[in-house]
C-alpha cells in the first residue's frame, strides 16, 4: 500500500541525476540507460495528463487550490495501484491542504529521499535552465511565493507546484512529521558517490551490492550523460536552455556570482545553509 | 425539457445546455436532476479518485459542482450542488460524463479536436495543452468547418468504416490563446474559480453531418526548433489512436476489449496517421497552421 519514494528537491539540485542512476541500477543492462527513457522511476508528481486520467477530472477544468484537493487521492490511487516501489519526482514543498490534511499522504509514501545542493550553486544552475539573469534566479529563490506553472492563462502540461523560498522548501520536507526522511547531499553525491548513492538505495530497501552500485555510478557519470544530451538531446531541458547537464561542480558558483549576490544568498539562507553544511557556524562558506 | 442534437443523439435534458444544436425527435440520451448516491452498488469495477463505475453505471463526483451518474448509455442524473452555477453544469456535464456515456454505447470518444475537410473529418489530437484548440481555432479562423473539440465521437458504420458525429457549437479556450487572435473576452463566459479559460461559441462553420473520418494527426513537443512531421505506418498507428482516447482509463473498464480493438483497428485501417512535433513554448501558430493546411492540400 505505501509505495511512493518522493524524490524531493528543489529543481537544479541533482534530483534527474539520481534518477538516472536508479534507472542503470533497477535496469542492470550493458549499456548505460537512455537519459531519454528513464523508466524505471515514475515521472514527476505534478503531471497534468496523469491527474485527468486518474482523478476523471481534467485539471484545466479546476482552479489550482480546487486541483490540489484532489492530488492525495491521486497518490493514494497510484501507490494502491502499483505492485512494486515507485520513485516520483517532487519540486513542490511540503505543504497541507485547508483541511490540515499533506498534499502528500502519508498513506501512500514509503519515505521521502530529499536531495539538497547548495543554493548558491543552484542559483546559477537555475538561472541557466530558465534561460534568465542569475539576479532573477536568486530573486526567485528568495521568494516566498515562488512556484512552478502558477501562471492563470494558460494550459501548461504541469500541475501548479509551490515552492516558496529555498530554504522553507528545504525545511517543509525536513520537517514534515508525517514521513520516513532521508537527505541527501548533492556535493555527497559527487564527492562519496558509492557511499551516499548505496545509503539512499539502502533506505528504499532495495538490495544491491557494492559492484552494482559503482557500475551504475559509472553508467551515470556526467560526461556519459552530457554525451548522450549532445548526440540527442535530452527532453526535461527546457526549450530555451543551451544543455541541461551542466558542469555541476560544488563551488562553481565562484565563476558567476558576484560578491553581493553570493551574499543575497547567504543573507536570506544563513540558518538552513548552517544546519546542511554549507556554512560553518563562524558563517564561512564551505563549497 | 430542452432538445438537442450532439454527438450523433437525440438528448432530452432538464437543465439547458447553451451551445449544443437543437435536435427532434425520440430522444437516444435524457439528462435530469435527481438524487445521486456518493458511492455506485458493488461490485465495483473500476475507480478513480473522483469516480467510480460498476456495470451498466458510472458516477462522478464533481467536489462543489454536482455528482453525475450515467446509466447503460442513455441516462445522466444531475444531483447538483446548491452552490453551482449553470456554466459550471454545462461544462462538468459535456465532459467526462458523456464521455464516459459515449463510452457505454459502444462510441470511440477520442481526445481531439476535429475540422471538415472536403467532405471528410479531420482530428487533431495529444495531451493537453499541446494545442489541439489552438490549431482548430486557427483553421477556423482560415476557413474550415469545426466538427468537435475535446471530445471526438467516432462510431463504425455497417461497413466497419470510421465516423466522426459532430460535438458541440463551442470550444474552450484560455485567454493566452484568444489573445493570439485578438479576441475581445469581455463578452465570453468562464468559470467563476478558472476566470482565464473562456467558453467560446461557435458562430459560424459548424459542421452538423457525420462525417468518415480519413485523417489523424498525433501533435507533441520537443525541446529543439522547427516543426518536424512524419507518417506513422503499420502497426505503430494503433497506440497513439489507443493512447489518446479520451479518459482512456475510464474507457478502458468500460468498453468491451475485443470491440475496442475493433474499432482502433478500423481507424487505423481507413486513416492516414501523422505525428507533428512542435517546439515546447508558446505555439507558432501562423508556422504551424500553413504547415498543416499545405499537407491538407498535398492530400
Amino acid at each position: 500500500m505505501k509505495n511512493i519514494i518522493w524524490l524531493a528537491s528543489y529543481p537544479k539540485s541533482g534530483n534527474t541525476w539520481f534518477r538516472i542512476f536508479l534507472s542503470n541500477l533497477l535496469d542492470d543492462k550493458e549499456d548505460p540507460a537512455d537519459i531519454n527513457k528513464i523508466t524505471s522511476t515514475h515521472g514527476i508528481a505534478s503531471a497534468r495528463h496523469i491527474f485527468d486520467e486518474i482523478t476523471g477530472i481534467e485539471a484545466s477544468d479546476l482552479s489550482h487550490d480546487e486541483a490540489d484537493l484532489l492530488r492525495p487521492g491521486l497518490y493514494n490511487i497510484i501507490s494502491e495501484e502499483a505492485k512494486r516501489t515507485l520513485f516520483i519526482k517532487v519540486h513542490d514543498a511540503y505543504t497541507y491542504l485547508p483541511d490540515k490534511s499533506p498534499l502528500f499522504p502519508p498513506s501512500a509514501s514509503k519515505g521521502v529521499i530529499y536531495i539538497i545542493r547548495n543554493p548558491l550553486d543552484v542559483a546559477v544552475s537555475y538561472a541557466n535552465h530558465n534561460s534568465c539573469t542569475v539576479q532573477k534566479s536568486i530573486d526567485m529563490m528568495g521568494d516566498r511565493n515562488h512556484g512552478l506553472c502558477t501562471k492563470n492563462r494558460r494550459l501548461i502540461n504541469q500541475l501548479r507546484q509551490k515552492m516558496g523560498n529555498w530554504s522553507n522548501h528545504v525545511l517543509s520536507w525536513n520537517e514534515a512529521p508525517e514521513h520516513k526522511l532521508h537527505v541527501m547531499r548533492y556535493e555527497d553525491m559527487k564527492q562519496s558517490p558509492v557511499e551516499t548513492f548505496s545509503s539512499a538505495i539502502k533506505f528504499a530497501e532495495f538490495d544491491f551490492d557494492g559492484k552494482a552500485v559503482v557500475e551504475a555510478i559509472k553508467k551515470s557519470s556526467f560526461e556519459e550523460l552530457q554525451k548522450q544530451e549532445k548526440e540527442k538531446g535530452f527532453k526535461e531541458k527546457a526549450a530555451d536552455s543551451p544543455s541541461f547537464f551542466r558542469k555541476g561542480e560544488p563551488g562553481s558558483w565562484r565563476e558567476q556570482l558576484t560578491p553581493e549576490q553570493a551574499q543575497q544568498i547567504i543573507k536570506e539562507n544563513s540558518v538552513v545553509m548552517k544546519k546542511f553544511g554549507y556554512l560553518t557556524e563562524a558563517g564561512e562558506i564551505v563549497y | 425539457m430542452y432538445h438537442y442534437n450532439a454527438f450523433g443523439l437525440q438528448i432530452t435534458s432538464e437543465p439547458e445546455l447553451p451551445g449544443l444544436m437543437p435536435g427532434t425527435g425520440i430522444p437516444d440520451v435524457t439528462i435530469r436532476f435527481g438524487e445521486v448516491s456518493e458511492h455506485l452498488p458493488e461490485p465495483i469495477k473500476g475507480k478513480g479518485v473522483a469516480y467510480e463505475l460498476n456495470e451498466g453505471s458510472f458516477l462522478l463526483r464533481v467536489p462543489g459542482v454536482a455528482r453525475f451518474l450515467v446509466c447503460r448509455g442513455n441516462e445522466i442524473i444531475i444531483d447538483r450542488a446548491s452552490e453551482t452555477d449553470d456554466i459550471d453544469l454545462g461544462l462538468f456535464t459535456i465532459n467526462t460524463p458523456i464521455g464516459a456515456l459515449l463510452y457505454q454505447r459502444g462510441y470511440l470518444p477520442m481526445h481531439a479536436s476535429a475540422i471538415e475537410v472536403n467532405g471528410e473529418c479531420v482530428i487533431f489530437t495529444g495531451v493537453s495543452g499541446v494545442g489541439k484548440s489552438t490549431i482548430l481555432a486557427s483553421l477556423h479562423q482560415h476557413g474550415y468547418h469545426i466538427v468537435a473539440d475535446e471530445i471526438v465521437a467516432i462510431s463504425l458504420s455497417d461497413k466497419g468504416v470510421p465516423y466522426v458525429h459532430p460535438g458541440v457549437a463551442y470550444t474552450w479556450l484560455w485567454r493566452d490563446v484568444l489573445d493570439l487572435f485578438e479576441k475581445d473576452v469581455t463578452a465570453l463566459k468562464h468559470r467563476q474559480n478558472n476566470p482565464e479559460k473562456y467558453k467560446v461559441p461557435i458562430e459560424e462553420r459548424f459542421y452538423t453531418m457525420p462525417l468518415p473520418l480519413k485523417r489523424v494527426y498525433v501533435l507533441s513537443t520537443k525541446n529543439t526548433p522547427g516543426i518536424e512531421m512524419e507518417e506513422i505506418k503499420g502497426q505503430d498507428k494503433f497506440l497513439p489512436i489507443k493512447h489518446n482516447a479520451y479518459r482512456y482509463r475510464i474507457g478502458n473498464a468500460i468498453s468491451n476489449p475485443a470491440a475496442s480493438f475493433n474499432m482502433q483497428t478500423s481507424i487505423g485501417k481507413h486513416t492516414i496517421v501523422k505525428r507533428i512535433s512542435r517546439p515546447d513554448g508558446k505555439i507558432n501558430i501562423d508556422l504551424l497552421r500553413e504547415r498543416i493546411i499545405s499537407d491538407l492540400e498535398k492530400g
